[in-house]
């Protein structure tokens, strides 16, 4: 089957097996990366006009003391919708775009490694940006800022709709932002080309890896805080009700326990972008790839250890905001490591400046601006004079427009020709970046001297005589530039895009995989699969570089359906043929249910909750349903030997994904526990008001370490080919799940009977928050096991063949090992004390 | 069985020569004490310092500042350990170096591993000594401060 030459009847199933269908069915179907890479980009750039404009609206109202062209209410909303769209719809989305279309490209692959979540992930976030912007014609846009602070954001002092709009939009993105990451990071580690191990990666895979694994354990602090705060604001819970047991500052360690994190999600992908780029222009290696690659994670890691500094003046102990400011000064060394690396390959190469490489100079100046007064608010004596003063604002928009605004452009300048054949006009990106870099900091700059003077952040006016006018009015009139900037940005493109300079396959002469291939790339990516010899697999000849070459234009085609390599995660060694899926409604079906969930949750209509939810049950049903295209065939011989076609375990990229969902499912356990943890140490009264009998609980510990032992010993017996003892496993473990929830609604029952309620007080509000999200997971855990018992029993699963039954194991010990830190907390902890 | 690298060469020709596991304890080792110096000392002097609903003048719980700084000094101890692990590998995988990387013959090996990374063991050694590094300096900036910062402000 495998072949080393490409000839024409090859290249035309390849295409015929890869291409979308045309038409409307095509577009709503299609699940290649590079359209949903392309849709990515587009939309969040749309994003980013939108947020300007509610930035150009806030700057005519603060140009001058004294104007009321927004009332403060209609300011509140502006800066509220300003911020959510920037962080949430544009900043991190438009680097999923860039990674969603680049990294098969890079990695040598033929898509993502789970192409339909690919397509699930981009409906869900275009789902959630109209969501989000159906509050505007309702008049009912959030209002609280992109932080939305309790106890402002609660019910009793916000009791419009326009919180719920912001927590079910954030639900919805999580879910999107989510998946996305589950797909990168197993993209990552099972679809490179063979031969290329994690030293040979792009920089930008590193910073996509890192904001993936980050989102994995950074999102769900916010989708627990978010959906405490809708429980509280529509159901009465006390999470953040100081008067019954709950705290304001819950919120906001859980907003910046995933705040933090999430600043160096959207900038650690940017950096990437330069990081790759960068060197092209310079006509040599980036200087200190080690260095730069783990600088990358070592950010990601040391991002989680700061979200204190957001606190500071939260009136916190000494040794706490010691702590913290320690972890915010350190965590400028990798960055630093970066910026000299890139200072070092402009010294040592041979620079020419186009405008993709204008933006990356640019995005350093602004870099540097922004890490300095990053750095002196991370002392804490002055981030108590500066908090919540125009200072932060100067530092945060350095910060978040140069190193990702910035790069995000010298991006599209960059790959526009890979994305359309053709190269941006140079002219008007040298407009471009000129009255971006020159509006940028005529914008910003002077908020550094007004936040000093002491103007405070969020005012939607201000009385003359301050010293303050002449500051703001430069600002607004810096927004005018910048705005024209963008405005000739999108000129550009859209002028280039048809009447642009015909690109060829490597215009920049640059080094790396996705530049060897036609401009724009055809549907199956790479005709025949490439195996990686050296970082640099276009510039090895040049470079002298390793002992080793790529080979990139003859090896194994795989032709047989939608099929690539799956690979082992450090080496890149084959070891398996993955059968891809082909297009379909599904994802589109499952982003469509989960905004109707989202509307009738925001009015609540229940019944058509209900039907949503069930709608989306059907649509998983369905996706998760085996298929032709994607079954087992057996072994196929290749140039790297005899490889299964699909696999079972750790070879599969089936098992990687489940370990990812459980990984981010666990953390937002944890996130409760902390939630449980936290109130309870905070509470003058004893928490929880009577200490939890423990009979009942331990009898149902019993019975889910009792199921995880028999789901154990059936998985053991089909990896020996013995299907009658799966069966009888997994049979006796949905007995036992069935028992476990019977009897949780008995105590469900004696606790409301006894006068714990959710409404009560926190404790109880805690408790039943816990319980009920174990319980729905034991529920969803039943399901995944009666389906393998099922398919079990018809015969489905073999020695060779059995994932779909070691995902439900995995799923299932999981839920088992959750319940294990519940009981402890919710039933052992209290007697103690 | 086929050549499963295509062409002879695999890019961890070194892999089998050291272990695996003393290969990741120097590359999670730091990240995973700081993790944990950060949240339990957090949690300790938080507990002992703002019981309930208001902040106390001095620690409410005996002997804060000498659990706080065992728990910093454990986790000096396990940084410290996993440097020395990743020098161990580091050293063991110095021939795992493909020659004349990145400008040719010009290049020194230490030039070559930086900037090309070859092969991925001594790569992965690196990396663990330089997280190390990093995480022993922000442990330590962590110790120090229990040391000149008093608990609760009293």
């Amino acid at each position: 089957m495998a072949v080393s030459t490409i000839e024409r009847p090859v290249i035309e199933r390849l295409q015929a097996t890869w291409e979308a269908p045309r038409g409307l069915r095509g577009t709503l179907t299609t699940v290649d990366h590079k359209t949903i890479g392309l849709r990515y980009l587009v939309t969040s750039i749309f994003f980013l006009v939108v947020g300007g404009v509610e930035a150009l609206l806030m700057r005519a109202q603060l140009a001058t003391s004294n104007q009321h062209i927004l009332s403060a209410g209609a300011y509140n909303e502006m800066f509220s919708m300003h911020g959510v769209t920037m962080i949430f719809l544009y900043a991190a989305p438009v680097l999923s775009g860039f990674s969603n279309y680049l990294w098969p490209l890079m990695l040598g692959s033929r898509d993502m490694a789970y192409p339909r979540l690919n397509a699930l992930s981009y409906w869900v976030y275009l789902v959630a940006g109209i969501f989000l912007y159906t509050s505007l014609p309702l008049g009912a846009m959030p209002n609280a800022g992109w932080f939305d602070y309790v106890p402002y954001a609660g019910r009793e002092f916000n009791p419009g709709i326009n919180i719920d709009f912001y927590a079910l939009t954030l639900l919805l993105l999580a879910i999107s932002t989510t998946v996305g990451s589950v797909n990168f990071i197993t993209t990552l580690f099972k679809t490179r080309a063979p031969g290329m191990s994690l030293n040979r990666l792009p920089i930008i895979v590193w910073g996509t890896l890192t904001a993936s694994v980050a989102n994995v354990f950074a999102l769900p602090a916010l989708s627990a805080a978010a959906i405490m705060l809708f429980l509280d604001r529509r159901v009465g819970t006390h999470f953040f009700d100081a008067a019954a047991g709950g705290h304001p500052l819950l919120w906001q360690h859980l907003f910046w326990m995933f705040g933090h994190p999430w600043v160096y999600i959207v900038v650690l992908p940017a950096m990437g972008i330069v990081s790759d780029a960068l060197p092209t222009f310079c006509r040599r290696p980036l200087v200190g790839y080690t260095f730069v690659a783990l600088a990358t994670v070592t950010t990601g890691i040391l991002g989680f250890g700061v979200w204190l500094h957001h606190m500071f003046a939260t009136g916190l102990p000494p040794l706490a905001l010691a702590f913290f400011g320690a972890a915010s000064i350190f965590i400028t060394i990798p960055s630093a490591v970066a910026v000299f690396a890139w200072l070092g390959t402009l010294w040592d190469g041979k620079p020419w400046y186009p405008a993709a490489m204008k933006f990356m100079l640019g995005f350093i100046a602004l870099f540097v601006i922004g890490g300095v007064s990053g750095v002196m608010t991370a002392a804490v004596p002055f981030d108590w004079q500066l908090t919540d003063t125009y200072f932060v604002v100067a530092h945060l928009h350095y910060v978040l427009v140069g190193i990702n605004v910035f790069p995000v452009i010298a991006g599209v300048y960059y790959w526009f020709p890979k994305f359309t054949g053709r190269l941006m006009d140079e002219t008007l990106g040298t407009w471009n970046f000129w009255l971006m870099f020159i509006g940028t900091n005529l914008v910003f700059f002077p908020m550094h001297i007004v936040g000093l003077l002491g103007m405070p952040r969020r005012i939607y006016t201000y009385p003359g005589g301050l010293g303050w006018d002449i500051y703001n009015s430069i600002e607004s009139g810096g927004g005018v530039l910048l705005a024209a900037g963008v405005l000739v940005f999108a000129w550009n493109v859209w002028r280039s895009r048809s009447r642009g300079k015909v690109a060829g396959p490597n215009p920049w002469d640059a080094g790396t995989l996705e530049w060897s291939m036609p401009s724009p790339p055809p549907p199956y990516n790479f005709a025949v699969l490439p195996t990686i010899g050296s970082r640099h697999p276009l510039w090895e000849d040049r470079l002298g570089e390793g002992s080793q070459r790529s080979i990139i234009r003859s090896g194994p085609v795989l032709d047989d359906g939608r099929e690539t390599f799956a690979t082992s995660p450090l080496d890149a060694e084959p070891a398996a043929v993955m059968r891809m899926p082909e297009d379909s409604w599904l994802p589109l079906g499952l982003a469509i249910a989960l905004g109707i969930v989202a509307y009738a949750l925001l009015f609540s209509v229940w019944w058509l909750a209900g039907a949503g939810v069930l709608a989306a049950a059907v649509v998983v049903i369905a996706w998760l349903w085996p298929t032709e295209a994607t079954a087992y065939e057996g072994v196929q011989e290749t140039e790297f030997g005899a490889l299964p076609v699909g696999a079972s375990g750790r070879r599969s990229v089936g098992w990687w994904g489940m370990a990812a969902v459980v990984t981010t499912e666990g953390a937002f356990f944890a996130y409760l526990l902390f939630s449980y943890f936290y109130l309870s140490s905070m509470s003058v009264n004893p928490w929880p008001a009577t200490v939890p009998k423990l009979p009942l609980p331990i009898l149902n510990t019993c019975l889910l370490l009792l199921s995880s032992g028999f789901v154990w010993w059936g998985e053991r017996g089909i990896s020996r080919d013995r299907r009658g003892r799966a069966a009888a496993g997994y049979g006796i473990a949905i007995a036992l799940g069935i028992a476990f929830l019977v009897l949780q609604g008995v105590e469900y029952y004696r606790e409301f009977t006894g006068g714990l309620t959710p409404t009560h007080e926190a404790s109880g509000s805690l408790f039943y928050t816990i319980t009920a999200f174990h319980g729905a997971h034991v529920f969803v855990g039943l399901v995944m096991l009666a389906v393998v018992f099922v398919r079990t029993l018809i015969g489905h699963f073999g020695a060779e063949r059995h994932i779909a039954l070691s995902n439900a194991a995995l799923y299932w010990h999981f839920v088992d090992a959750v319940w294990l830190a519940v009981f402890t907390t919710l039933y052992i902890t209290p007697h103690l004390r | 069985m086929a050549d499963r690298t295509r062409g002879g060469a695999h890019p961890a020709p070194a892999r089998n020569e050291v272990s695996r596991g003393l290969l990741w304890f120097g590359l999670i080792g730091g990240p995973f004490a700081w993790t944990v110096q950060t949240l339990v000392d957090l949690a300790i002097t938080s507990h002992g310092c703002y019981p309930r609903l208001f902040p106390v003048a001095s620690p409410v719980l005996a002997g804060l500042r000498a659990i706080v700084l065992t728990v910093s000094i454990a986790a000096l101890i396990v940084c410290i350990a996993a440097s020395f692990a990743a020098i161990r590998t580091w050293g063991k995988t110095h021939h795992e170096h493909q020659q004349s990387s990145g400008k040719g013959e010009q290049h020194t090996h230490a030039a070559a591993l930086l900037e090309t990374g070859e092969g991925r063991t001594r790569f992965l050694a690196l990396s663990g000594l330089m997280t190390s590094i990093v995480f022993t300096i922000a442990v330590l900036a962590h110790g120090v401060s229990i040391l000149i910062v008093g608990p609760c402000g009293g």
